[in-house]
């Protein structure tokens, strides 16, 4: 069968061995220091690029966000420093995530039959997905889109005198809608890793996440890390809930 | 036009996204790690 679970691979490099992943029984290892490292810088970067844009993009309603960056200048001069950081940062993840991004067909499925998804119409994910599934693989090659869009209009807007009026007002336009795809993507991407799905935060925090939530969300990953059926697993975990009670 | 139209309704479309997932929450709630703890009562809206 066509999955979506395309290997990762990841050889432990410096930023590895400043930290460290306790897998408790019952976990398995999902994210090693080096890529929970990039995924808060850049986390990070993202959101002082986002909270800066924001009294550059509207000062009529975000001026209050603007004397937390030393007010309205030092906010312009800082906001394009903290774009490139998120890139800087994020272009490591994507090198670090090339494999695992990889579109397949079984991640066309998963986008087709979103609604389910969303609707919670099925308890488990189907068995075609791997370590992402097709909704999470969209939005980082859109995150990926987008910083090439921010680079290159940010460029432009950071050198006017070089690159000429029209061309700034084109980059203008270009920056702020990719800015506002983000920020609406962003929501979904915090919701679903707290409240949408618990569980699923601890992956970027402590690195682990439970064999419950392995097997629900990411069923092809979960049968080769483990070599077991994800469905029978859940299964026999079911019964064992209710022979307890 | 970009400025004084489409930027804030631009901020509006954007933000739909938190109202989405606030609604998403409230009315489909979580989606839990498998299996769940069985279910004591579900509340349909019939008050106690």
């Amino acid at each position: 069968m066509a999955t979506s679970a395309n290997e990762y691979h990841h050889t432990p490099n410096a930023i590895d061995r400043l930290g460290r992943t306790k897998v408790y029984v019952g976990e398995l290892m999902r994210h090693p220091v080096y890529t929970r490292f990039l995924h808060w810088m850049y986390g990070i970067f993202f959101f002082l690029a986002l909270l800066s844009g924001f009294g550059i993009y509207a000062p009529w309603i975000f001026r209050f966000f603007t004397p937390f960056f030393g007010g309205g200048a030092m906010t312009r001069l800082l906001h394009p420093w903290f774009g490139l950081g998120f890139v800087f940062f994020f272009g490591l993840q994507v090198i670090n995530w090339l494999g695992i991004m990889r579109w397949t067909p079984a991640d066309t499925e998963w986008i087709k039959r979103m609604k389910t998804y969303v609707e919670h119409q099925d308890k488990m994910e189907p068995p075609t997905v791997g370590f992402y599934n097709g909704g999470q693989k969209a939005m980082f090659w859109e995150i990926v889109g987008g910083s090439i869009a921010y680079v290159i209009t940010g460029f432009i807007m950071w050198f006017p005198e070089i690159f000429g009026r029209i061309l700034v007002t084109i980059s203008y336009v270009i920056h702020d809608i990719s800015a506002l795809i983000m920020l609406f993507g962003i929501f979904f991407h915090v919701y679903l890793s707290t409240f949408g799905e618990p569980g699923t935060i601890q992956a970027m925090t402590r690195g682990t996440v439970s064999k419950e939530w392995a097997w629900t969300h990411h069923p092809a990953w979960y049968k080769e890390m483990t070599g077991r059926d994800p469905y029978a697993d859940m299964e026999a975990e079911r019964e064992r809930l209710l022979r307890n009670d | 036009m970009w400025k004084d139209v489409f930027k804030p309704i631009g901020l509006i479309g954007a933000m739909m996204g938190f109202v989405g997932v606030v609604m998403h929450y409230v009315f489909a709630g979580p989606l839990r790690s498998q299996p769940e703890p069985p279910v004591a009562r579900i509340d349909k809206g019939e008050g106690n």
